[in-house]
């Protein structure tokens, strides 16, 4: 192998890459953009839901439970329906994630000791995580509310918490992160992916094929671009994140900067397999989409991996975006260093290796 | 003529000066770009499968891959009291099978490593005194160190925690006292989703997600034309830009309206999600969001001349912010610029009709907002197409 071929083959790339100014935009600003548009766009905690409060008691007590609700981290009262259609109504359009609904007599009851009210929710499961949210939130501020009429509000167990490696709760440190990591893997993957397949749409790859370049050359100058075009992308992230974000550097950029050229190899190879499989970069592009879906999914960030059934903890072991992302968040929030790490980065460097080996030699067969 | 691609790169002069005078919309023209665009599709048993199977296979796909049900957290305790009521109070948070704990702790030095490598979401502490303090009806504090590095689920698993400790104060506090119950009780009813099955939940939700691939795969045809130079022989024939454009969107939306019933047909009897809408009602307004889908992918055509470019501004556009602020899994937000930036997306508005049509049974009058909207992104991305359509070499 000719380490100045493979360099040739990856300079005509970069050189097609940058003399496409949209497509220079497009994977290394628009991704920037991006980041800060889902960082800004999902800057909220999951709370606040829009309550709609059925009042029939309209007395001291009920307005109690009422400002208990409001103040909980869960809602925010935002109607007061005058009866119960309208309120059905406001949850039916969406208005109102959940409607409470305060009974008449409910001072009365309240105030013979030995007898009981209740007060009925009834949530919006169709987003199912939303509906658990509000019978969480409505049974903490009806039990605050207990408290309240057994005087007993300085007993029982109080959970005192700290929120370590995030201690405002801001999901900026959340997103960032995470998103980085995604960026960086649609990136790669993405590149990688087009590479073979528009060589072989545009006819040129025929060309390649009769000059006395190798398979192995050819695989590596290959794959040379999309890795260049990845590093680069997290350097420009990394410093949007910090210096744009403030968001801090806990560990150490080098041991971020191993990680991520480790995991970056393994998406490349990846996508070349796909780019191999491919007829043409349509077909190309859609097998990354379902590629991408499955490795999102499995990735830990929607659904924790622990949460997963067992099969799909098991398969979500060997996708290295999830091994990435635990990666990434844990030096740059958390601090964790090799000590910590090693198993991740063990996971992806084996991945990466075995995957290699396998792929050129699938891809050098279907290139002939 | 038009069935072979770049056939015409040497078409007579003649025929080129005809299309300055030729009308705006001949459907015989029309016909001729959308049986081109067919026989592309259906020349490669990939791309069909690809064009039509995606849709209802991703669908089944991430269906299994949403499984939110269950809110399990892995916790550590460090149990400096060891009394009957703390470890009655561990019980009581480890009932139900949602808070699992896997380690006891015994030194402060084994907490951080724990919270470090994730291997746990937080470690509770009880202090020395807890069931003393608890019994003799002062309060008892413990302290929980939370993984924190996940904004969404550290304040649910606080929530969750909190719950718990509350429900076990009450039943401590409750005995001796004069009340024999529970002054106040909350009855939680869920509706449209009673047992929160989040197949149900997701399944309608993740629907408009999956079908945005005709969008992609329209996208990338358009580009495909520039790239491979077959656009070049459309110049030289009288085609012009309405015939052109609607020839090739009425291919893909014709074949994503097959996706849309197969997915459904997935919804329905694979994963039995309720369908309290109706069926007609689905197939036009499903028409209609592809029709938003791909009107925005024309008006970004112009920018989007490769199909490396197109793959991108998909990605970027219609798929990764479906997933975080489409209100698919997070609630919407209700800050007013947050809440700008996801209705951008079309998305956002279809996941709001799917679950309605599935899981509210609801008329249009209940959606009219995300349908008027998904209308408006229609025409109003046909019409940027339309006016800045170039039918010239760049």
């Amino acid at each position: 192998m000719n380490p100045a071929t493979v360099w040739a083959i990856a300079r005509k790339d970069l050189r097609q890459f940058f003399r496409d100014r949209t497509l220079v935009l497009f994977m290394l600003f628009v991704p920037l953009a991006q980041l800060v548009l889902l960082a800004v766009a999902t800057g909220h905690r999951a709370g606040n839901l829009p309550l709609a409060v059925l009042d029939q008691d309209h007395s001291a007590q009920s307005r109690a439970l009422i400002a208990l609700l409001d103040a909980s981290r869960t809602f925010e009262v935002t109607a007061y329906p005058d009866t119960w259609e309208a309120g059905v109504q406001l949850l039916d359009r969406g208005q109102a994630d959940a409607l409470i609904v305060i009974p008449e007599g409910l001072a009365a009851e309240l105030a013979v000791p030995g007898r009981g009210a209740t007060v009925q929710l009834v949530a919006d499961g169709s987003n199912n995580v939303v509906g658990a949210l509000a019978v969480a939130g409505a049974g903490q501020a009806v039990e605050r509310s207990v408290r309240q009429q057994l005087g007993a509000l300085s007993a029982g167990v109080r959970v005192q918490a700290q929120m370590r490696y995030n201690p405002t709760g801001s999901s900026k440190m959340q997103t960032i992160p995470s998103q980085l990591g995604f960026i960086i893997y649609q990136v790669t993957l993405g590149v990688a992916a087009l590479g073979l397949a528009r060589e072989r749409e545009l006819g040129t790859l025929e060309q390649l094929m009769v000059t006395p370049v190798r398979r192995t050359e050819l695989l590596l100058g290959k794959a040379i671009p999309p890795w260049m075009i990845g590093m680069l992308n997290f350097f420009l992230m990394q410093a949007v994140a910090r210096y744009f974000f403030a968001i801090p550097l806990e560990g150490s950029l080098l041991f971020l900067l191993a990680g991520t050229l480790v995991f970056t190899g393994v998406e490349i190879v990846w996508g070349m397999m796909i780019s191999a499989l491919a007829a043409n970069q349509q077909q190309a592009t859609l097998l990354v989409f379902i590629q991408a879906v499955v490795d999102v999914a499995l990735s830990g960030y929607i659904v924790p991996v622990n949460d997963m059934p067992p099969v799909l903890r098991a398969v979500a072991q060997v996708v290295p975006l999830h091994h990435y992302l635990v990666f990434v968040r844990s030096v740059m929030l958390k601090g964790a260093g090799l000590a910590v790490l090693w198993p991740r980065l063990a996971v992806m460097a084996g991945l990466g290796l075995l995957m290699g080996v396998l792929a050129t030699r699938f891809i050098a067969r279907r290139l002939d | 003529m038009l069935g072979k691609k770049s056939s015409a790169i040497s078409a007579p002069p003649a025929v080129k000066k005809a299309t300055a005078h030729s009308p705006l919309f001949v459907p015989r023209r029309f016909v001729a770009i959308l049986r081109k665009e067919y026989r592309h599709i259906f020349r490669d048993f990939r791309t069909l499968i690809l064009v039509i199977l995606a849709p209802p296979l991703l669908l089944l796909l991430m269906a299994y891959l949403f499984r939110l049900d269950a809110q399990r957290a892995v916790f550590a305790v460090w149990d400096l009291d060891d009394s009957t009521l703390s470890r009655r109070y561990i019980a009581a948070l480890t009932a139900d099978g949602d808070f699992q704990l896997t380690r006891s702790l015994t030194a402060e030095a084994d907490m951080e490593p724990l919270l470090q490598s994730g291997q746990v979401a937080f470690v509770l502490i009880i202090p020395s005194g807890f069931g003393n303090r608890l019994a003799g009806g002062r309060e008892a504090e413990v302290q929980a160190l939370v993984d924190a590095s996940d904004a969404i689920r550290a304040p649910q698993i606080l929530g969750q925690l909190e719950l718990r400790s509350a429900a076990f104060s009450q039943q401590v506090l409750l005995r001796g006292q004069e009340w024999r119950q529970s002054p106040l009780t909350l009855r939680s009813q869920v509706w449209y989703n009673p047992s929160l099955s989040s197949t149900v939940s997701m399944v309608p939700g993740l629907l408009p997600i999956v079908l945005t691939m005709p969008a992609l795969a329209f996208a990338l045809s358009l580009a495909r034309d520039r790239e491979l130079g077959s656009f070049e022989g459309l110049i030289a024939t009288p085609v012009r830009g309405a015939e052109y454009l609607l020839g090739k969107a009425l291919a893909y939306v014709s074949l994503g309206m097959i996706s849309v019933f197969l997915a459904w047909l997935v919804a329905v009897f694979w994963f039995a999600v309720p369908f309290r809408g109706s069926l007609v009602l689905y197939g036009a307004l499903a028409l209609l969001y592809l029709a938003a889908t791909i009107g925005i992918v024309m008006a970004l055509a112009r920018v989007a001349q490769t199909q490396q470019v197109a793959l991108f501004a998909i990605l970027i556009y219609f798929f990764v912010p479906s997933f975080f602020i489409g209100g698919l899994v997070l609630p919407l937000s209700r800050d007013p610029v947050q809440r700008l930036i996801s209705q951008a997306i079309p998305t956002t508005h279809f996941i709001l009709i799917t679950r309605s049509l599935f899981l509210k049974g609801l008329g249009p009058a209940d959606y009219a907002g995300p349908v008027i909207t998904l209308a408006v992104m229609a025409l109003g991305g046909l019409s940027i197409a339309l006016l800045t359509f170039r039918k010239r070499l760049q």
